[in-house]
């Protein structure tokens, strides 16, 4: 240390002389310098935690800022009623098949297809008709008596 | 490099406080010193990593700490000084000191603040010149020059109170 210095004798004298010269104890207390540390060391451990969860919960929050939106699929009426439409002339020509079980359905609508499939297919579209049931059913009038005998 | 755990900071307030003191009277009075010196070593506990070279470390932030309370404090300056001379003194008197401890805190008083400075690091804080060049912010030669003209003033005011004690 001296030779960084090049010192004339003298002057390392005068160092030596200052050197010997002890600094007043520092009356800083010590043990609340160590508390004040401990504290804020400890301090910044939480800031460090505190900082981890923020950035946490920063990430959270953009994703489900970013998330995408959901798409609306219409899988309901629309496409019933797309289909009653399309279908409509195809049922129409399978009428034929149907009336077996008419008696179940709505007689108007019934008709309603029967008429459309006659105006689609022609007359062939008609059902077969049931002979029996209905002449029982019928009361026997006079018009009725007169007709018999004619068609056969 | 870790962080710093509380025995090393014990150890280092035990090996540099005193010298710091020193040090920051230079500037400050007493119990502004003391803060500096206190809020040093706060910082040190501080840092995420130990400083390379923690006593010159150390020396710059109580020199940065002491001057940013002197510009905070400017006109308590002059009051803090006058009070601290009057109370605490700069060194431990014994008896067997060739240099009054009084009477050298007088000498260093007169030298420029510069000058005084790199004695203070030097002799009491046991810097080497490159390290008190890193503290200070000046070149090497910058404060060796400084040194030897801080040691040839005491020099000759120390010769001159010799001469005038015995009138």
């Amino acid at each position: 240390m001296q030779d960084e210095t090049r010192l004339t004798p003298s002057e390392r004298e005068i160092e030596a002389a200052l050197g010997g010269l002890r600094p007043a104890r520092a009356s800083v207390n010590r043990d609340q310098l160590m508390f004040c540390a401990g504290r804020a060391s400890a301090r910044r451990k939480n800031r460090m935690w505190q900082g981890i969860s923020g950035f946490l919960g920063l990430v959270l929050l953009v994703s489900v800022m970013s998330r995408p939106s959901a798409t609306l699929v219409d899988t309901g009426t629309n496409t019933v009623a797309s289909n009653v439409q399309e279908s409509l002339p195809v049922n129409a020509a399978n009428q034929r098949h149907d009336w077996s079980d008419r008696g179940r359905s709505d007689p108007v609508a019934d008709y309603v297809r029967m008429r459309r499939a006659v105006l689609d297919q022609g007359i062939e579209a008609l059902p077969i008709p049931s002979p029996a049931p209905s002449s029982y059913d019928e009361p026997l009038i006079k018009e009725r008596l007169k007709r018999i005998p004619s068609s056969t | 490099m870790g962080s710093i755990d509380s025995d090393q900071l014990a150890r280092w307030y035990d090996a540099y406080s005193d010298a710091l003191m020193l040090y920051a009277r230079n500037w400050l009075g007493s119990d502004a010193a003391q803060d500096a010196v206190q809020g040093a070593f706060m910082k040190l506990m501080g840092q995420t990593f130990t400083p390379s070279d923690v006593k010159a470390w150390l020396f710059r932030t109580v020199r940065n700490e002491a001057i940013t309370r002197l510009r905070r404090e400017q006109c308590r300056r002059r009051h803090d000084q006058r009070l601290s001379a009057r109370q605490t003194p700069w060194f431990e008197d014994k008896p067997d000191d060739l240099i009054d401890g009084h009477k050298a805190r007088e000498v260093l008083m007169t030298l420029p603040e510069a000058q005084r400075e790199v004695v203070l690091l030097r002799i009491w804080g046991q810097l080497s010149l490159k390290q008190i060049a890193q503290v200070v912010g000046s070149s090497l030669t910058t404060v060796h020059s400084r040194y030897k003209a801080a040691l040839a003033a005491i020099k000759e005011r120390m010769q001159q109170s010799c001469k005038t004690k015995p009138d």
